[in-house]
């Protein structure tokens, strides 16, 4: 990519600064660049181009050191949080943190895994891509039933944001007409499998309050003329993902918005730059830019700008709001009520069921589908709670034969068992909860003490717990998968619940520690993630979250960057900024 | 500044692969980085009775209980290393006590006795040795499916599969899929 791109030291003033380079960043960028700013987007890790440095991509297993697995003296030495992760492995751990590099405590009895991948793109590259409107049952849900404080925006506030980021972005689904579960503008849904259709059937006539669609996602399924344009084509379904895709087939920072911003010339990329925390000035009442330090050298330098968006993931933009102290401000930027750091929410995905479907021998698939089935939460207005917790869960999961893997503790020895073993065995079907959480001033970030980073940046002190409510959801669900998949007819259905032994930050939706509200004493950001103490500074990452609601955030962060871009932008020409 | 993290992630992707496992004919004919040259004649075996030639090569041909070797140090406890040694000496230590030759010295007939009883407590089994040469099994499992030619032609092998497709006749491949997401 263009080499011009980067810079290091500059003394000119931006009309934007954009902290961070993942989902929210780059869109951030994107928006502004394209709208005639000049805009300089500041990372605090490495560069990653596009395809370039995808570096394990299309390699066999037989060619990594350990077959994939992690080195053990690795894992152990740098990766104690992220191994913790599901995609974390041999192909992938480059784009994971290291975790001597980022240390962070946690409040004695609380714990919280936090996944890092702080490099260009982010957790862009690392996502699970599933992508869900709200729906106006979440954004109404904090006000009905007194959890959390009321979002000052409805579904028809963003509705017009999604299709814009959508059309970009490309989203693969179908039209489900569900209230709870708004259609977005949809490339074609990933295809089923036979015994999934037949199960969507059975579910259909057993359950016919809790529909299965097939889980949306942000791939090209049949990219359009603008995908195509991008340098990107069709998904290849390989669900490799994150090692990165060269095909571009999956949205990230790198495939979609970083080459439309850097199309227009207004661009300009900081890597390496960590952030220190914002520069204020108290008589303008104006954020004036960053204090930054080299991520290699630890040299300090400053970028400046008329508008600053923080796009640096929930805790990431917490902490660099915590850390900009003022007279004004002496408990972090922008946080005159006081919330800033408080209602830290992830989803609760720890209950679940499996179980063995018979038949189908004769059948098989093609690929590997980044997607699987998906069960949106069917509880999602006050009058269909269980009475002992509030709110809901979807149920996500899919269908497979099995394989050699997990037979190899069978009984068999010779030649039958290594013929066995090269067959596809059983069709297994399995259903995950993933609930929402709810927003407890108890669960909050701080900074710590003493404790500092490599940088000199003060460490994050999490004290995050689950509450009953998740508890309760999660039994819950334990229960209801399982019944699902035994009233459907499947056999040794197993089913876990694994609250106990899994802290928060493991399904990386980590939400809501700068949430936006209509209260400035409640709430850091108004309806457009401008924070309500100073005009020039926006928030527009899952820090700004009322609630969790119940679907993946990332398409959400999307729509509310654009939205808070298309204001700011307004708002300056308005000379209000 | 980019070309430099670049450059550093290269040269780390460079030793990775230097230290990758890449399997050679001889590793029974000296001491592995765990096991002893002794032991490692014992697993080769074992691969060999568990995994043996048919129209793909046997584990040992492919030198699994070299990997093994490997990847015990490399991504396993020190407890499960050990584990490891138990499992091969009583495998030995039982062969003697049967058939009064150590086990490497057995026929394949009487090799394969030997460990259909370590998998059926039989023999003077215990429950414990069948759960340790359980997991010593995994990892041949583990080690044939993921060499090469495991992965490729004991399994059918889709590195770009072009997309998704829900419902194709198992016939029209035949064989389980080689090329997984996670492994």
């Amino acid at each position: 990519m263009n080499e011009g791109l980067y810079i290091n030291e500059t003394t000119d003033e931006y009309d934007a600064l954009v902290i961070g380079s993942g989902i929210s960043g780059g869109w951030a960028a994107k928006e502004f660049c394209e709208r005639g700013f000049k805009t300089l987007m500041v990372e605090r890790g490495r560069v990653v181009e596009h395809q370039k440095d995808y570096i394990t991509e299309g390699k066999g297993v037989w060619q990594y050191p350990n077959r994939m697995k992690v080195d053990n003296l690795l894992a152990d030495e740098q990766h104690k949080v992220q191994k913790l992760c599901y995609a974390f492995h041999d192909g992938t751990k480059h784009f994971f943190g290291n975790d001597k590099d980022y240390p962070y405590s946690t409040e004695k009895g609380s714990g919280f895994s936090w996944i890092r991948a702080n490099q260009l793109g982010g957790k862009s590259l690392l996502w699970h891509r599933q992508s869900y409107r709200f729906s106006d049952f979440d954004f109404n849900a904090n006000k009905l039933d007194g959890h959390g404080n009321d979002w000052p925006i409805r579904y028809k506030d963003l509705a017009s944001w999604y299709l814009h980021v959508e059309k970009h972005a490309g989203i693969s689904g179908n039209y489900d007409n569900l209230a709870q579960l708004p259609d977005s503008d949809f490339l074609p849904p990933f295809e089923w499998t036979k015994p999934e259709l037949a199960l969507q059937e059975k579910f259909s006539t057993l359950f016919p309050e809790r529909p299965m669609v097939m889980g949306r996602t942000a791939h090209l399924t049949k990219p359009s003329k603008l995908h195509i344009s991008q340098g990107r084509v069709q998904c290849q379904a390989r669900n490799e993902c994150q090692k990165g895709c060269s095909f571009g087939a999956y949205f990230s920072t790198q495939s979609s918005t970083l080459p439309a911003a850097a199309k227009t010339g207004n661009l300009h990329i900081a890597p390496n730059s960590v952030v220190h925390s914002l520069i204020y000035d108290e008589h303008t009442n104006r954020v004036k830019g960053v204090r930054v330090i080299d991520n290699d050298n630890l040299t300090t330098r400053e970028y400046f700008a008329k508008v600053v968006f923080l796009c640096a993931s929930t805790l990431g933009s917490t902490q660099i709001m915590l850390n900009s102290k003022s007279k004004k401000f002496p408990n972090g930027i922008a946080n005159s009520s006081g919330v800033l750091g408080h209602y830290l929410m992830d989803h609760v995905y720890n209950a679940g069921a499996t179980g063995r479907i018979e038949g189908y021998h004769d059948e098989f698939y093609s690929g590997r589908r980044p997607t699987g089935a998906y069960i949106p939460n069917f509880q999602f207005e006050p009058s269909k709670y269980k009475k002992h917790y509030k709110r809901g869960y979807a149920l996500s999961g899919g269908a497979n034969r099995s394989n050699w893997q997990g037979r190899g503790s069978l009984d068999g020895i010779g030649a039958n068992f290594k013929q066995q073993l090269t067959q596809a065995g059983d069709w297994y079907f399995g259903l995950h909860a993933q609930g929402e959480m709810l927003p407890r001033f108890e669960n909050q970030v701080s900074l710590h003490a003493s404790k500092k980073d490599k940088w000199g940046i003060p460490q994050l002190h999490i004290n995050c717990q689950w509450s009953n409510n998740e508890k309760l959801m999660m039994e819950d669900a334990e229960h209801t998968a399982k019944d699902m998949l035994e009233q459907a007819g499947l056999k040794e259905v197993q089913s876990y619940n694994s609250i106990d032994s899994n802290s928060p930050g493991l399904a990386i939706h980590e939400v809501g520690t700068a949430r936006m509200g209509k209260d400035p004493k409640s709430s850091v950001l108004n309806a457009y993630n401008q924070t309500h103490d100073i005009p020039n500074l926006f928030i527009t990452d899952g820090s700004s979250f009322c609630s969790s609601a119940v679907v993946n955030p990332s398409l959400t962060f999307m729509a509310l960057t654009v939205r808070a871009v298309d204001y700011a932008v307004q708002e300056m020409k308005n000379k209000r900024i | 500044m980019s070309g430099s993290a670049v450059a550093q992630l290269t040269a780390g992707n460079a030793l990775a692969v230097a230290l990758s496992y890449e399997s050679r004919k001889d590793s029974v004919a000296k001491a592995g980085k765990l096991f002893s040259q002794y032991q490692m004649e014992i697993l080769a075996d074992v691969c060999n009775v568990i995994l043996p030639k048919t129209n793909t090569p046997s584990a040992a041909e492919l030198d699994v209980h070299g990997f093994i070797d490997h990847q015990l140090v490399s991504c396993y406890s020190k407890a499960q290393q050990a584990q490891g040694k138990v499992i091969l000496n009583r495998i030995d230590q039982l062969s003697q006590t049967h058939f009064s030759m150590a086990f490497s010295q057995l026929s394949f007939e009487q090799q394969t006795q030997v460990l259909i009883a370590a998998e059926q407590q039989d023999l003077g089994f215990t429950a414990n040795d069948e759960k340790l040469f359980k997991g010593l099994k995994s990892l041949v499992v583990f080690g044939f499916f993921t060499t090469e030619i495991g992965a490729t032609q004991a399994l059918s092998y889709q590195a770009v599969p072009g997309g998704f497709k829900g419902s194709i006749p198992y016939d029209s491949v035949g064989k389980s899929y080689g090329s997984l997401a996670y492994y």
